[in-house]
């Protein structure tokens, strides 16, 4: 295969994503709203293949969910009315950053506490140590 | 001093029982039979929609659902599963009275279609979800989904993925049993 041929392969699977991401275009009327949007798009989990976010995934469901993002968005409602929307249907589950309270402390606060636990535990080893040397 | 000895040696497990614990909890986490990601939404009144029948065009909507009882589906041509699945329902059809409401899930109509023609329909009301508003609505995770809708329009169960004649049986069939003699 010749050089300029491998090159011309080379650039055609280099915009191959790019031919993916055109399938959809979302108009937008400001900087913010698009801005809202692609935030909002990558906040939310997609609930057929719960390791992608919504921007991520080629799912019916994550696709659904992005269209009607984008139309409450044009239609002015505010990233957070949207958030309560999806929030309601799916719970928690749907937010990439659950929330801080009673159910994900563990999930926030534990590593946390693991560190400190395993630092308290080395701490009292190596004093334990030391004063067995002296 | 052997007593002392023997205290400081079990401080030497302490970090061993926390990793312990923390792989249990995490084993347990992998457990994801149990969990439904949208348990709220049952007992949740069924969305309100206006949506085309595919077969007749007419428009459908909550009101006019209401008084029966139906086992509502919500399934796709481009589904492989629920084309798999689709016996089963067709086997409920001919061998219980239930109402089937079939929700053709961002699809194609005349794809759903002709699947139907060549698998048999087993449906009262075939709605053209294409936008997928009623999916979302629903708390849709992907197809195929049921659920069982009472006569005043109330969610009371929500099954994901596809449905096994065992599984109707054993699961739905008492549900819509109970609801019947309430």
């Amino acid at each position: 295969m010749s050089r300029a041929r491998k090159g011309l392969y080379l650039v055609i699977l280099l915009f191959c994503p790019l031919l993916f991401a055109m399938n959809e275009i979302y108009q937008f009327e400001s900087k913010t709203q698009e801005q809202q949007f692609y935030d909002l798009i990558k906040a939310f989990r997609c609930v057929t293949c719960p390791n992608q976010n919504i921007a991520d995934s080629q799912a019916s469901v994550a696709k659904a969910m992005t269209d009607e993002i984008y139309q409450r968005l044009k239609k002015g409602e505010s990233p957070q009315a949207i958030q309560n929307f999806l929030l309601e249907r799916y719970g928690e589950y749907v937010l990439y950053r659950p929330p801080l309270n009673k159910h994900t402390w563990v999930l926030w606060l534990g590593p946390f506490i693991i560190v400190l636990v395993s630092v308290l535990i080395w701490g009292c080893f190596f004093y334990r140590v030391k004063r067995e040397a002296t | 001093m052997k007593l002392i000895g023997l205290r400081e040696n079990s401080w030497r497990f302490l970090p061993a029982l926390i990793l312990g614990i923390i792989i249990w909890v995490l084993f347990k986490g992998l457990d994801f039979k149990q969990q439904d990601p949208t348990p709220q939404i049952s007992d949740f009144p069924f969305p309100e929609f206006s949506l085309e029948d595919v077969r007749t065009k007419q428009i459908v909507t909550l009101d006019d659902l209401k008084g029966q009882l139906y086992i509502a589906h919500v399934w796709a041509s481009w589904c492989r599963i629920c084309i798999n699945e689709h016996d089963v329902l067709t086997q409920i059809k001919n061998k219980w009275p239930y109402n089937l409401l079939g929700i053709v899930y961002r699809d194609n109509p005349d794809k759903a279609l002709s699947i139907l023609a060549n698998k048999g329909d087993p449906y009262e009301y075939l709605l053209n979800d294409q936008a997928g508003q009623l999916g979302l609505s629903l708390g849709l995770t992907g197809t195929p989904e049921t659920f069982i809708v009472d006569s005043q329009g109330v969610i009371r169960y929500h099954h994901l993925g596809a449905l096994t004649f065992l599984q109707f049986e054993n699961q739905i069939l008492p549900i819509l049993e109970q609801i019947n003699h309430e």
